[in-house]
């Protein structure tokens, strides 16, 4: 198309686009104003206002300022904003207010202006709008642990998943008030089950599962969910790493076919409880401030007792036997579990097979045709090697030897 | 004064020495300003580094977040597979389903020995040598490639 | 009072409506915003439909983006541990810190929309013939600088997004031959992706490269003086031939025009007179205000709509599934992931055949075009001339192929890069809880 020249120009056209244009800019400038300053907090701050007005003293209002509140935390990189909507977190007065006014439950020792509020319920601290602030959106991580999730797993206590924070600091408590389901979890790993003999925890443990330490940071990429979704999607449970912890608790080859685990036997309920506590082990630095106090104390000794004077060459074999994890899948007498029964078993064994087995029990699965028999045997769970001396190897046949 | 622009004089002289010098300044600040951006020091983990101790690794294989590292253990034997993708250096992951490695980015996939089976990545995952150090730490030095038969053994 | 008033306003906006050539002439050259104007511009450059001012809206855009980029650059934090924090604190506590960052972003894609309807424009109205082959290259050179702003804008939140979208970009600069470590090597600042690149990046996306920018549009639009104004005039100048005008014999000039015979005379072809052409000032200038308006309504409108999106905090051990570059990328990316090629015993990368050789291809397509291109004169300035229609089609498909490989990765990929019809259902990614 060639543009003719003989049309005539008319530039009124352009004014009317101009002024019509600005109207409308104007308009949309408006509106951005109206949506900065009518944000959501505000609403509540207003209706806490109100609400203060009607059911407390009025004279207690005239100093209310309408702001963001917030708690910064700078040794913890943590701002939570929280506050601006839940207004009388800190009045103990507002105990019977309508949420999101009412006053926090009394967590004395605990000091939310030391602590925040998300370190323990989660959600994204930052944000000023209820979706995001609960961290119900796409692309958070950290939602919150409240009655919302309890509910999607179908948890009739709807304050246990905050458990799970909790226990990120109070890791090395043996025993906490208020953390129900947790100490379940950590009576069970330290009485019942014993994990390390397979699993790295804190450093210590066996090598045919994976390092625990700090699992609660896997994320869920790395875990392998083929063999579990679609039984998940039925029951309706989420897709989820709990859902996978949980899983994997009640029967752990069904999840990871190549698993050694043997099934455990864990009641629904202690599943859950283990798979909140795998969920709590994160690699969080605590500021030394937050360091609970009772973390000085160590985990409960396990049922034998505690380490004192030896004296018998049998005594020290008992001890070195429950030390090293000899007695989690070996008993003396009271039948075969992981591993065999050991009554009598010099005399099954030569001295120096049983000793060679003791010392370095994964070469000799690889080399010796007895041990390979053995291994096949106990479903190629594998004994793991403990770093003993030649004289510790002799007390502990010693200490076999005892019981008749 | 009359200029011969024939002879040599001492005008003409400074004057080129003077116009040398800009040149030459000018050459070397535009040369020092490049190399300005070239980094003399790395906030960067070393390429030869420890990843913990030797005997504490489980049987099977452990994923290292930080050094983007699959550490292999069979009995005593040792190999370490980079887990970074040689297409565009995303991170794959380890399908247990498979056997072998994925790649989100662009739907790489690879085999447990990290040969490179479909999708865009042209070269499998490389091998990097183990060594010990003398706390018993397993060392990996991801300068030094290793053949896919590599086996380190403590 | 009234005269007073009126005087006062007289004076300031006198430039607006000139009273004769001789005081339009002055309104811009006196006037430092409107002195790239030429003091008259031919009618037909003015219309909405030859152009669809696409130039003028880029660079609208582009006055967007730095005014909303300055005021971003008070508040974001240029360091791997408070870079996504300093968002978050923009998107929540900043007042209009939300609507500053969507704002930006949407002029962002706009632009770089823009950019490219511009090129096509130019590529159909055959405005990159004779002497504007070299507004052509200013051109193509703009475009380039435009990618990459966006580019190196979306990697500064430091979300899952920006760091492997930088893991994925200097990937395919690693794949240039011989030199492509040494270049990933600068780029990043070493060899892994950290604080180095973050800085790096920030030092071009706020400077370096607007100052880039700038200087090759100062260029742009002294090129357009230069040619003699848009294309479409070109087609005036054919059918005008040369007028001799006498000069006043008592005046000298310095002459740059052709003299012929005893008496100083100047030969011209000056082709604008008052029929076929308009005052630049006013209505040029009133023009361009009006696409302003036009674009600063449009980018409001979309950040109060739509929100700029945020990933997670970047994180270098998981790779997001998955993991997509912006639309306008998303081309490249198709191409990277399916250009690996096998020859015998050689595998060439995707990254080396997608990410450099076939844009390398593209760019010098559009780098000899302009020589390749025989049609006649009539063309220029032209849309669609039946003697181009041959390259029009060509230059289409071109453009077509890259708008079907932007909605294949759009819309027809998912996980690990794998083809989903959209009616098939993605696999569900577990979440933590």
């Amino acid at each position: 198309m060639i543009l003719s020249t003989n049309k005539a120009f008319s530039p009124l056209r352009d004014f009317y686009l101009i002024s019509g244009l600005s109207f409308i800019l104007f308009i949309l400038v408006v509106a951005s104003f109206y949506r900065q300053s009518h944000a959501e907090w505000k609403k509540y701050q207003k209706e806490f206002v109100t609400y203060l007005e009607q059911n407390v003293s009025p004279g207690s209002v005239a100093a209310f300022d309408v702001s963001i509140k917030q708690i910064w935390l700078p040794e913890l990189n943590r701002v939570d904003r929280c506050p601006s909507c839940h207004l009388g977190y800190d009045q103990s007065s507002l105990k019977g207010a309508p949420e999101p006014f009412r006053s926090h439950p009394d967590i004395a020792p605990h000091d939310i202006s030391k602590m925040g509020c998300t370190i323990c319920h989660g959600g994204q601290g930052f944000a000023l709008k209820k979706k995001d602030a609960h961290g119900e959106i796409k692309h958070w991580m950290e939602p919150l642990l409240g009655k919302k999730m309890a509910k999607k797993y179908g948890f009739k206590d709807e304050a246990s998943l905050i458990q799970i924070n909790c226990n990120v600091c109070h890791r090395r408590d043996g025993e906490t008030s208020g953390m129900e389901m947790i100490n379940l979890a950590k009576k069970i790993i330290t009485q019942k089950s014993k994990c390390q003999t397979c699993h790295v925890i804190d450093g210590k443990g066996g090598k045919q599962g994976a390092d625990l330490t700090f699992v609660g940071d896997k994320p869920s990429e790395r875990f392998d969910f083929s063999k579990i979704e679609e039984k998940l999607i039925a029951a309706g449970n989420p897709l989820s790493m709990l859902s996978w912890h949980f899983e994997h608790f009640m029967n752990s080859s069904a999840v990871v076919p190549e698993s050694k685990m043997p099934k455990m036997d864990y009641s629904e309920e202690e599943a859950w409880a283990l798979a909140m506590l795998m969920m709590s082990w994160k690699n969080f630095k605590l500021p030394v401030m937050l360091i609970p106090k009772k973390a000085a104390e160590p985990l409960p000794p396990g049922p034998e007792g505690s380490v004192s004077a030896i004296s018998s060459p049998a005594d020290r074999g008992k001890t070195l036997f429950e030390s090293n994890s000899c007695s989690d899948c070996h008993t003396i007498g009271k039948g075969a579990e992981i591993g065999p029964d050991l009554l009598g078993v010099s005399e099954k064994r030569e001295a120096n097979w049983l000793k060679k087995m003791i010392r370095t029990p994964e070469e000799m699965e690889k080399t010796d045709p007895i041990a390979k028999k053995l291994f096949l045997e106990y479903k190629e769970l594998g004994m793991p090697t403990a770093r003993l001396s030649e004289e510790d190897a002799e007390m502990i046949i010693k200490y076999i030897e005892s019981f008749k | 004064m009359k200029q011969d622009q024939t002879k040599l004089t001492r005008r003409f002289f400074l004057g080129l020495l003077g116009k040398l010098s800009i040149l030459a300044a000018l050459l070397a600040e535009a040369v020092g300003a490049i190399k300005a951006f070239i980094p003399q020091v790395l906030y960067e983990p070393s390429l030869k580094f420890k990843v913990g101790k030797a005997d504490e690794f489980p049987e099977g294989l452990t994923f290292l977040p930080e050094s983007k590292l699959y550490i292999f253990r069979d009995g005593n034997d040792f190999h370490a597979i980079s887990a970074v993708c040689t297409h565009l250096f995303c991170v794959v992951d380890w399908k247990p389903d498979r056997q072998g490695f994925s790649c989100s980015c662009h739907g790489s996939v690879f085999s447990k020995e990290g040969i490179n089976l479909s999708g865009p990545a042209p070269k499998p995952l490389p091998w990097f040598a183990l060594s010990l150090a003398s706390d018993g730490h397993l060392v990996v030095d991801s300068q030094k490639p290793v053949g896919r038969d590599y086996k380190f053994s403590i | 009072m009234k005269a007073k008033i009126l005087r006062l306003w007289e004076k300031m906006t006198w430039s607006w409506s000139p009273r004769s050539d001789r005081e339009a002439s002055e309104s811009v050259v006196k006037n430092f915003w409107l002195h790239w104007f030429p003091s008259r511009i031919y009618r037909g450059s003015l219309s909405w439909g030859y152009s669809l001012w696409l130039g003028t809206f880029s660079a609208c855009l582009f006055i967007i983006l730095a005014l909303t980029g300055i005021l971003l650059l008070f508040f974001y934090v240029p360091s791997v541990q408070n870079a996504y924090w300093s968002i978050k604190d923009l998107e929540n506590v900043v007042a209009f810190g939300w609507l500053l960052r969507s704002q930006h972003r949407w002029a962002a894609h706009l632009m770089v929309g823009a950019a490219f309807l511009h090129l096509v424009r130019v590529f159909l109205t055959a405005a990159y013939r004779g002497q504007r082959v070299w507004n052509w290259y200013i051109g193509i050179a703009l475009f380039i600088a435009t990618l990459f702003l966006s580019f190196s804008g979306y990697l500064l939140p430091w979300d899952q997004l920006a760091y492997w979208a930088l893991t994925i970009g200097t990937g395919i600069a690693n794949a240039f031959p011989l030199i492509g470590k040494s270049i990933r090597f600068l780029l990043i600042g070493g060899n892994t992706i950290g604080q180095s690149s973050l800085l790096r990046f920030f030092g071009l996306h706020n400077f370096f490269l607007p100052a880039v920018l700038l200087f090759l549009f100062a260029l742009h639009m002294w090129r357009i003086r230069k040619d003699g104004g848009l294309a479409c005039v070109d087609h005036l100048v054919l059918k005008t031939k040369s007028t001799d005008i006498t000069v006043n014999p008592t005046k000298t000039y310095s002459l740059l025009g052709i003299a012929e015979g005893t008496t100083i005379q100047v030969s011209t072809t000056e082709v604008l007179d008052e029929k076929n052409s308009v005052h630049a000032s006013p209505h040029l200038a009133r023009r361009i205000a009006v696409v302003l308006l036009l674009t600063t309504i449009l980018t409001l409108f979309l950040a109060l709509l739509f929100p700029a999106p945020l990933e997670e905090p970047a994180n270098p051990s998981i790779t997001p599934i998955p993991a997509k570059a912006p639309w306008y990328f998303l081309w490249l990316q198709e191409l990277i992931a399916t250009t690996t090629i096998k020859i015998g015993k050689i595998t060439v990368s995707g990254g080396l055949i997608g990410g450099i050789l076939v844009p390398g291809f593209l760019i010098l397509l559009a780098l000899i075009w302009p020589f390749l291109d025989k049609s006649p004169q009539e063309c220029i300035g032209v849309w669609f001339h039946k003697s181009r229609k041959r390259q029009n089609v060509v230059f289409l498909l071109l453009c077509g192929a890259v708008i079907v490989l932007i909605i294949i990765g759009v819309y027809l990929r998912g996980p690990y890069w794998n083809f989903y019809w959209p009616w098939q259902n993605w696999p569900t990614i577990p979440t933590l809880y």
